[in-house]
């Protein structure tokens, strides 16, 4: 029994020294916890030194007493870490609280945090809206209580319905247009449009636009989650071998140009390369010339730009848009600009 | 082996009526096998996307999908383990790509804290094991189940990939692990590959052999199945007390007869002489097999003479349904591509509409007891008809249906045959129906693929079939299991081969100054060739020499590891006219050729099903891995160390997830926060595929790996077949469900078979079960 307990106090201890260092993250270039101590010993020192480093941050900006909500349908993935990078500076550019929560594409968990947001009296909640059925109620209660409501990334068809104030973020269809005028550029005849998640309406839409400006023909396949990249690059290939005439790949996410890279190797193919938003990787890629573009939607502004807007609102009373959806993109990165955009990118900005 | 009792029957030859004594046939304990289902299942998958699909076939399309199964299996071998030790490690997903981010992260230099591969990988290794210990011991010593502790790991580990990615890169994607330092080393270790077309096995280019790939696989596929069919002949049948000389020179005739047909029939090229010297060929094998069994098996009794009740029926049913197979195959169009789309205006709406609700009205009535559920699921079957057709195109269709009524006839009318004693006419009847099938196939198809590939590998059946309707009718079956092998000392001498033959290979490569991990797997692949190759000698002298009567299995394993050595030949070895017809040029004047290439992903799969196999199957610790699995307390109190066995299993899933992340990490160089997010439930589907139980205490790590395969043979097959993606799930699930439901109804009907009444369950057919000496004899059967 006693072993047990030890255990646990193994367990406790460890536990504790994670929530310390967790605590440090944004809050101040201190080192992080300090391993020569005693383990148990720096948790509980810490505590309290970092509300009192909160508390100043509160007086420093002369007593804030507003707080906004950004709730998204986003995952931890290389998209969605950059709007929550966002979201944390214009926090601290405006001074107030600002809450981020990513519902991991779970539109109940979703409702239930705007609903939190709800009760706990928000001055301004951004939504994403990648699944208007199920979130909207949700967010037409926010209306129905007097608090600005803001769509972003997703949702630019639904945020007038709702009553929202202004969408700020990438009609998916003009993205896709313009990765299909890019692709007419290069002379491709036969482009797949491989998507990396099933049933989303923003990755159905970037391939549909592809298909409208697009001259030649357009595949629309599902080849795999970001959670499995070797079924990703295997399913590319598989495709590209069952279908000698795809010269083109149009992958509408940031990992997917690179495993139809190493799918084209692998049956053997030229293809022109395309991607959607940005990762080291694929800049390194596009610098190379081995991936010819990717469609760059400038999340960044897409958490940074809702926030200011909805602390105007709150404190000037400012509307923005003017009733239309405040667009963020697309911008391209390729071979002409992905040295300069590498550097932002290392910063987690881009 | 004093202290070993086996659930199988022992050598005493007078069996008497006890039925745990019966001899069961080769074919019979195959079928028992708890991953029969999946083997028949992947056999299924395999051939519906062959038929439908040109690139599946194909090596590059081979390697495609045993990429995305080996990922896959690697994990679902030890998750099978420890699923048969009755637990389940939901955290095994998000540890693979806990480890690989864990290595980076420590690797790089980040906060001052870069450590280098050299201490980051040995201690991501010690980081896995750790939390499956941490997994083992808390389920241990707080017997809660081992779904809750494992999910409280699995949240942790999600939340520490993400926690620890951010707070030291800021980022999600973890990157650069080609610039930490001791990459070069680690990388040919976790990311070496197999480059097929940098192995040109052709006369000019390869050293030292006179011999091309081409014959080698070839002959290596002849030979293996050849021994195959005298060792699947020599469990079954019993021996005489004297070699028959007649017999015996028929069979050196029909050899020879067999020899000459087939050199003819390669090297010449005409229509009349190939069904010449193809009949030639037939015929040889036929009185070889024929010759062979007079010569060396009893003559059987065939005092038994009769049909029994219904064989004309399935007689009848067969050749309706290779009938309605050849109809369907003229009227449907080859060349049509468009998609079948049944029933798609509204009349079809109104039957589809109408389908369902029949089928609703007796699922109703089947619940309440009114009608056998047999109804509701053939209404099912006829809804889902309308709804398939939209997947696939009408060629496509045609194949299907052609393929699946050939095989039902086939089947059906196997069925004939063996309610009719003897049945030789009926089964020689039945080949013949093949062969027609066969010229069928071949006068009607217009790839090359069905016009030539599937001809011969249906010839092949039906000559195999007739062999063996041949050999039954001649000879007596087995009354008792056969002997172990008397060659026991030669086992020496070829553990001494492969080890010498290890030694020396490795220091040849070395010295050619190749890396450390190609020389030790081509030394070790070199000696456990070399090995294998002494084996065969000794059992072929044996069975030719001797009047051991335990040479059968050998035989066997000697066929089985010839058919594996011929297809990983054809696998890994390209020709120069291969290559030449492979590659293309592309438009910027550069040649272009497939990479097909396997990881040692593959390889450590491979080794991982093996190990796993006879790990659960052959030693004392898989004993207790069913042991506990079955009953814990049961276990216990034999003198199994259940705690030990659970805490060291979930240690080998950790280990195995290190692997895996290894292989991820060194693939990709980055990886993203979700890597493997969620994969602990396909482990879990796929062991259950390959006939484990989610109750523990029965399965087979075989099966899981075969199961493995099976998912990267479907998920890759829809791509390879051009079928739509959004159907992905709904074909996924469909035939996840056809295979576990064939390995149910296989399995049933196998165990019913032999042993009429039953006290005791023969499902554990092959189990050594550890009993303590004192014990023996009071074994009680736990189910």
């Amino acid at each position: 029994m006693s072993r047990l307990l030890k255990l646990l106090a193994a367990v406790l201890a460890i536990t504790l020294i994670a929530a310390s260092c967790g605590d440090d993250e944004g809050d101040a270039p201190a080192p992080a916890a300090p391993a020569d101590e005693a383990p148990a010993a720096p948790a509980d020192d810490e505590a309290p030194a970092t509300t009192a480093a909160a508390a100043d941050e509160v007086v420093e900006t002369q007593g804030c007493d507003h707080t906004f909500h950004v709730i998204t349908h986003g995952d931890s993935g290389v998209f969605w870490s950059v709007v929550e990078v966002a979201v944390n500076d214009a926090e601290a550019a405006i001074g107030c609280d600002v809450v981020y929560f990513g519902s991991n594409n779970d539109a109940l968990a979703q409702s239930q945090e705007i609903e939190a947001a709800i009760a706990s009296g928000s001055s301004g909640i951004a939504i994403s809206l990648a699944d208007p059925a199920g979130v909207s109620d949700a967010a037409a209660s926010v209306v129905a209580a007097g608090i600005p409501l803001y769509t972003l990334n997703s949702g630019v068809n639904n945020y007038k319905d709702l009553g929202g104030v202004t969408h700020v973020g990438q009609t998916e269809v003009v993205a896709g247009n313009g990765a299909g005028e890019r692709f007419n550029a290069l002379g491709a005849t036969h482009v797949l449009c491989a998507r990396q998640e099933q049933s989303n309406v923003a990755l159905e839409e970037r391939c549909d636009g592809l298909a409208e400006t697009f001259n030649g023909e357009v595949t629309s396949e599902f080849v795999g989650l970001d959670a499995n990249p070797d079924e990703q690059q295997n399913g590319i290939a598989a495709i590209l071998q069952a279908d000698p005439s795809i010269d083109g790949v149009l992958g509408v996410g940031p990992n997917l140009p690179l495993r139809a890279l190493a799918a084209g190797e692998q049956a053997g193919r030229e293809l022109v390369i395309g991607g959607f938003d940005l990762s080291g990787d694929l800049i390194d890629a596009i610098e190379a010339g081995d991936v010819a573009f990717t469609v760059d939607q400038q999340q960044y502004l897409q958490g940074y730009l809702p926030v200011i807007l909805m602390y105007l609102q709150a404190t000037n009373q400012n509307t923005a848009g003017g009733g239309l959806p405040i667009l963020t993109g697309p911008g391209f990165v390729d071979t002409g600009n992905a040295s300069v955009v590498k550097a932002l990118v290392s910063q987690g900005t881009r | 082996m004093a202290d070993t009792t086996t659930d199988k029957p022992t050598e005493s030859a007078d069996a008497g009526g006890d039925e745990r004594l019966a001899h069961r046939g080769p074919i019979q304990t195959l079928l028992t096998r708890p991953e029969i289902g999946a083997l028949l299942g992947a056999v299924g998958v395999w051939v519906l996307f062959w038929l439908v699909s040109a690139p599946f076939g194909t090596v590059g399309g081979t390697a495609n999908f045993l990429d995305v199964a080996a990922y896959l299996g690697l994990m679902a071998v030890p998750v099978a383990l420890l699923m048969i030790g009755g637990e389940f490690d939901l955290s095994s997903g998000a540890m693979t790509g806990a480890t690989a981010i864990f290595a980076i992260l420590l690797a790089n230099d980040i906060n001052g804290a870069g450590l280098g591969l050299h201490v980051a990988v040995p201690l991501s290794l010690a980081f896995a094991l750790a939390i499956g210990w941490f997994n083992g011991t808390l389920v241990e010593k707080t017997s809660l189940p081992s779904f809750i502790v494992t999910l409280g790991t699995f949240f942790m580990l999600i939340g520490a990939k993400l926690g620890f990615s951010k707070l030291f890169t800021n980022k999600v994607l973890v990157e650069g692990l080609d610039e930490a330092e001791g990459y070069d080393f680690w990388n040919g270790i976790f990311g070496a590959e197999w480059l097929r077309n940098g192995h040109v096995w052709d006369v000019r280019e390869w050293s030292g052999l006179w011999l091309v790939r081409d014959e080698i696989w070839a002959g290596l596929l002849i030979c293996g199945s050849a021994a195959l069919l005298f060792g699947v002949f020599e469990l079954t049948y019993a021996r005489r007390s004297a070699v028959n000389i007649a017999g015996f020179v028929a069979s050196l005739v029909g050899v020879a007869a067999a020899l000459v047909g087939f050199v003819a029939l390669t090297s010449l090229d005409g229509r009349a002489s190939n069904q010449m010297f193809g009949a030639l060929t037939a015929a040889g094998v036929i009185l070889a097999v024929a010759g062979w069994c007079r010569a060396r098996y009893e003559r059987p009794d065939h005092s038994d003479n009769g049909r029994s009740a219904g064989w004309w029926q399935y007689l009848f049913a067969g050749l309706a349904a290779v009938g309605v197979a050849i109809v369907l195959a003229v009227i449907l169009n080859a060349e049509d591509s468009s998609q079948l789309g049944f029933f798609g205006g509204s009349f079809g709406r109104v039957v589809f509409a109408l389908g369902i609700a029949v089928v609703g009205v007796l699922a109703v009535l089947a619940a309440l007891g009114r009608v056998t559920p047999g109804y509701p699921a053939i209404g099912a079957v006829l809804v889902a008809v309308p709804a398939i057709s939209f997947l696939v195109t009408v060629q496509a269709a045609r194949a299907i249906l052609f393929g699946s009524f050939a095989l039902i006839g086939i089947a059906l009318l196997w069925s004939a045959a063996g309610r009719v004693r003897p049945s030789v006419v009926v089964s020689l009847g039945i080949s013949l129906v093949i062969v027609i099938l066969a010229f069928f196939v071949q006068a009607e198809s217009a790839s090359r693929k069905l016009r030539v590939e599937l001809f011969t590998v249906l010839l092949l059946v039906a000559l195999v079939l007739a062999a063996s309707a041949v050999a039954r009718h001649l000879s007596a079956a087995r009354r008792s299991a056969p002997p172990p092998p008397q060659f026991g000392r030669w086992m020496h001498l070829c553990a001494a081969v492969g080890v010498v033959a290890t030694v020396v290979f490795f220091v040849l490569e070395m010295a050619d100054g190749d890396a450390i991990l190609y020389a030790v797997i081509t030394g070790v692949a070199k000696g456990g060739l070399a090995a294998f190759v002494v084996y065969a000698v000794v059992t072929a002298a044996f069975t030719l020499l001797t009047r051991d009567e335990g040479v059968g299995r050998a035989l066997v394993t000697v066929g089985i590891g010839a058919v594996m050595l011929s297809v990983a030949t054809r696998l890994l070895f390209v020709t120069g006219a291969e290559l030449e017809k492979i590659c293309t040029v592309g438009s910027d004047g550069e040649m272009r050729c497939p990479q097909t290439q396997f990881g040692v992903v593959v390889l450590s799969f491979v080794v991982f099903a093996a190990i796993g196999s006879w790990l659960l199957m052959r030693t004392q610790f898989g004993s207790w891995i069913m042991a506990v699995g079955g009953n814990k307390e049961a276990a216990r109190s034999v003198g199994v160390p259940a705690a030990r066995t659970k805490t060291t299993l979930f240690m080998m899933v950790s280990g195995a997830a290190w692997i895996t992340g290894m292989l991820i990490a060194f693939r990709l160089t980055a990886v993203q926060a979700d890597v493997g997010d969620g994969n602990e439930f396909r482990y879990i589907i796929v062991a259950v595929v390959g006939g484990n139980l989610l109750t523990g205490g029965y399965g087979s790590a075989l099966g899981a790996g075969i199961g493995a395969v099976i998912w990267g043979m479907i998920s890759q097959g829809i791509g390879f077949a051009q079928w739509n993606s959004d159907w992905r799930f709904l074909v996924l699930g469909a035939l996840l469900l056809v295979a576990v439901l064939a390995n149910n109804y296989v399995r049933g009907k196998a165990e019913k078979a032999p042993v009429k009444s039953s006290a005791t369950k023969p499902d554990r057919a092959g189990i050594t079960i550890i009993v303590p000496k004192g014990l023996t004899g009071s074994k009680e059967d736990k189910e």
